[in-house]
């Protein structure tokens, strides 16, 4: 995907802000996010990230979002702080609860936001979807990167048409169409 | 109770079998699930937990693969016990150190087991021998089918098994091998190897993982991110990578025998002499005679020996061992008497 500031770089950060009460979420590339006040990545040779020091950072950027959600999560109870303290969550609805915190961490930890690989059977078909999109669009990139715009419109025009396939689960479709 | 099948002899993943088994002693894959609505591990308190670990394994017991597994409740049995769990790489350092409410499943082979309570509700282990990552984490996936027939996992559809630290989040996946490097030690190489593997985001640990220290130039590698790629595109990049560790390894112990190959033979043979004599023995200096000797073997300056026998002594002369061995508490000394007599025993005749 690319960045949706300046449309031209890969983007590597989902950048969220609360103005007014209203929460926008972006994808950007690494320019266009330190630019906006995000904290740059971590060189390489620093290694793991030190999970405790990043949730106990709250850059500006998330600090308003804290108004939203700094409330204990609703299923297990568990506190902002003692997730920032421990860098553990409380239960799985808690990466629903402190999506505003932890989103930033899992992008920057793993260099990726989107899961790719086994899913419980029931999710199967989803999850096998989200394999095939993920596989295009690196088809996609190469077929450019070659200048072989033939097969980059062919593997376009297929991933719009899987995107725009019904998803049970509403989580795929909901980006906008992919261009060459 | 602490069956003696499950420790007096080794697993089969010790064998010294299977691909790069002069560098590469065993391949772990674990994989980190949780059950939807069941609070992580460290949130509830120990009676939560208690119920938790009675509701999973009941429910393990009732898979194919673990039938009549050993399902041990760590709390319920002694600190030796539990230090030999470590030992044999079944239980990690933080399942045994707070034993209350935590369990651990281990099928009849000693291929597979599940901790339950750890970090995670369920950690599921499958172990292969020498260098197989795409074999351990097919079996790990395989164990995952089996137990997914009977609990419901928590999943989301974009961040994948929802884990109690976001690190192991995505696929839940990791991989690990216990390399013996003693050329890239040797040869003063092994920092530059550490520090490419370490920004390729692989973690390096000692023999026993976490808070392990590094000891008889044996190493752990594992990889550190778990989301974003397939479990098999996970397997194949650590199997790329540390292939190429076990390729540098194999090229630094030739060129440290060709430069100097008297200095090579005298460790080798040092080493072997000591254990074949030595009266008392600590379990540091042990695996550092074992680790020369393991490179006398596979450089061939030392008679041939079954390197699943010197894997096993490795795991076998611990601390915990020897204690269920002589089935009573030791003192350190005792320790070290016990563990020279089966040392000179073992090498008696090579």
């Amino acid at each position: 995907m690319k960045c949706q500031r300046c449309g031209h770089h890969e983007a590597a950060v989902k950048f969220i802000e609360v103005e007014d009460g209203v929460k926008r979420s972006r994808w950007l590339c690494e320019g266009c996010a330190a630019e906006e006040g995000a904290h740059p990545p971590l060189p390489a040779e620093d290694g793991p990230i030190n999970l405790q020091a990043f949730l106990g950072e709250a850059p500006d950027s998330l600090e308003k979002e804290e108004a939203v959600n700094e409330a204990p999560c609703p299923v297990c109870g568990c506190e902002l702080d003692a997730v920032r303290e421990s860098a553990l969550l409380g239960c799985p609805g808690c990466y629903l609860h402190f999506s505003a915190h932890v989103q930033p961490l899992i992008q920057r930890y793993h260099r990726a936001s989107t899961h790719l690989g086994k899913a419980p059977r029931a999710r199967e078909p989803q999850a096998a979807r989200r394999l095939e999109i993920s596989q295009m669009r690196t088809g996609l990139e190469a077929a450019v990167a070659a200048e072989d715009f033939e097969e980059a419109a062919r593997l376009r025009d297929q991933i719009n048409q899987l995107q725009r396939e019904p998803d049970p689960s509403g989580e795929l479709g909901t980006e906008g169409p992919t261009d060459v | 109770m602490f069956d003696a099948d499950l420790w007096r002899i080794p697993a089969s993943w010790l064998s010294g079998s299977g691909a790069a088994s002069d560098v590469v002693i065993c391949t772990r894959a674990r994989l980190a699930r949780n059950l939807v609505g069941v609070p992580f591990p460290h949130h509830g308190d120990a009676s939560l937990r208690h119920q938790h670990r009675r509701e999973v394994e009941d429910r393990i017991s009732q898979c194919a693969g673990f039938r009549d597994a050993w399902s041990i409740h760590l709390a319920d049995i002694n600190d030796i016990e539990r230090r030999a769990l470590l030992e044999m790489h079944l239980a990690s350092l933080d399942l045994i150190n707070e034993p209350e409410g935590r369990g651990l499943v281990v099928s009849r082979d000693r291929c597979r087991s599940v901790m339950i309570n750890e970090e995670d509700l369920l950690r599921i282990q499958a172990f292969e021998p020498g260098f197989a990552p795409l074999d351990a984490c097919q079996e790990a996936l395989n164990c995952d089918n089996e137990l997914e027939e009977v609990l419901e996992f928590a999943f989301s559809e974009e961040l994948g098994y929802l884990t109690a630290c976001p690190t192991n989040l995505g696929t839940g996946c990791r991989l690990s091998a216990l390399v013996h490097l003693p050329g890239l030690v040797l040869g003063g190489e092994i920092e530059k190897i550490l520090n490419s593997l370490r920004q390729l985001q692989f973690a390096v640990r000692g023999l026993f993982g976490e808070g392990s220290t590094v000891q008889g130039a044996l190493f752990q590698i594992s990889n550190l991110t778990t989301l974003g790629r397939t479990e098999q595109d996970i397997a194949t990049d650590f199997a790329r990578h540390v292939s190429k560790v076990v390729h540098y390894e194999r090229m630094a112990q030739a060129r440290l025998y060709e430069r100097d190959p008297s200095s090579v033979e005298d460790l080798a043979h040092r080493a072997l002499a000591i254990l074949q004599h030595a009266r008392i023995m600590t379990s540091h200096e042990a695996l550092e005679r074992l680790s020369q000797i393991r490179l006398g073997v596979t450089l061939e300056v030392l008679p041939a020996m079954d390197l699943g026998m010197l894997n096993a002594t490795l795991i076998q002369h611990q601390s915990a061992h020897l204690q269920l061995r002589a089935d009573r508490s030791l003192t350190q000394i005792e320790r070290g008497r016990m563990r020279a007599d089966a040392l000179r025993t073992l090498l008696r005749d090579i």
